[in-house]
């Protein structure tokens, strides 16, 4: 199912306007959504890495899915995985003058040198990481108990909700809730409409 | 450790919100997302014509990779037929001479040649004569019994 390059350009090209539009426009709202971490790129940088990758096969398109949902999908994966590389690379540990002497005193006098905190990289998080993990955990609170009240305190459909973010797959919630492929369905349009009106009010600029 | 933990749940679940955020995203109809753009303080027209601009040339510049790609082939296969050492007859009338033997050697070859463009081997210039002698000799097609 795999498509050939000629085809992968073929269905590029044919998308419409408004596809382009909401590609774009999805970039430009999950790179607000990764703050510092996107480094300074831009929505137009993912989209264009998304077409190329995918043109180039690193990507592969599986035609079973419209190219509108495999850039979506590129596109999202690229981001998170951007944000996850750019916050790995961007802080490091300063280099300490102790153990820059450490260095030569071995070299003088050879000897077995027990090692100090300082040949260990902190286990804590950088103050950066940790500014945007606590950014991260208000916006969680809040759109947890925006969502609870838009689906109703202890209803099934914010119990999809919470495992939806908990990172269970669709099979495992109906499994855990004892419910059916269909009604999970209409649990997760009312989830996914929630997350619109979410967004339509800009509630604090959460989401 | 427990910290630790806790830090990992939020990330992963920022994630899954940013997956439900996407989806949301993809299921604007055409007038929602316009009033979003504008809410945003952007055209949507504009947007949009950015956002083509930028398909375009995500488009044109793989065109461009595949092109420069395709002539790195060419460059390598021409380079590989010059290695090899061919003494080719020295007038333009002998190395015709030696072509039209080959064909004529060789009938299955004379569609590939005599193509739309040259319809005639006088049709072909010098550089095209060397270059098909040199290939046919590669493939040691040059290789025949002469009448």
């Amino acid at each position: 199912m795999v498509a050939t390059q000629d085809e992968i350009r073929r269905a590029i090209e044919a998308l419409s306007l408004e596809e382009r539009k909401s590609l774009m426009w999805l970039a430009r709202q999950l790179v607000a959504r990764i703050g510092v971490l996107a480094g300074g790129r831009e929505d137009e940088d993912f989209v264009h890495e998304a077409i190329e990758a995918t043109l180039a096969g690193s990507r592969p398109w599986n035609k079973k899915y419209s190219m509108r949902d495999h850039l979506r999908w590129v596109i999202r994966s690229e981001v998170s995985n951007h944000a996850q590389h750019h916050n790995s690379q961007r802080y490091q540990e300063p280099i300490l003058v102790s153990s820059l002497n450490s260095k030569d005193e071995e070299d003088i006098d050879n000897e077995v040198r027990a090692k100090t905190a300082d040949d260990f990289r902190s286990a804590l998080p950088n103050p950066e990481e940790e500014l945007e993990l606590k950014r991260r955990e208000i916006a969680l609170d809040k759109i947890k108990c925006h969502m609870a009240a838009l689906l109703g305190q202890h209803s099934m459909g914010e119990k999809v909700f919470q495992l939806q973010i908990e990172g269970l797959s669709g099979p495992e919630i109906c499994q855990r809730l004892k419910i059916t492929k269909p009604q999970y369905a209409v649990y997760n349009m009312q989830i996914v409409r929630a997350t619109s009106k979410i967004r339509k009010r800009n509630l604090e600029g959460l989401l | 450790m427990k910290s630790k933990t806790k830090a990992n749940d939020v990330w992963s679940q920022y994630e899954r919100l940013l997956d439900l955020e996407a989806e949301a995203i993809m299921n604007l109809s055409e007038e929602e997302l316009d009033e979003e753009i504008r809410g945003s303080g952007l055209d949507p027209q504009q947007f949009g014509q950015r956002a083509t601009r930028v398909f375009a040339e995500a488009l044109g510049e793989s065109a461009h990779h595949a092109l420069a790609e395709s002539r790195q082939t060419y460059q390598k296969e021409v380079t590989s037929l010059k290695r090899d050492r061919l003494s080719l007859p020295t007038s333009m009338k002998d190395k015709l001479q030696l072509l039209k033997a080959c064909l004529a050697h060789h009938h299955y070859l004379k569609p590939a040649v005599l193509t739309g463009q040259y319809r005639k081997l006088s049709d072909m210039t010098p550089a095209d004569i060397d270059s098909l002698l040199r290939q046919l000799y590669v493939l040691g097609l040059l290789k025949f019994k002469k009448p």
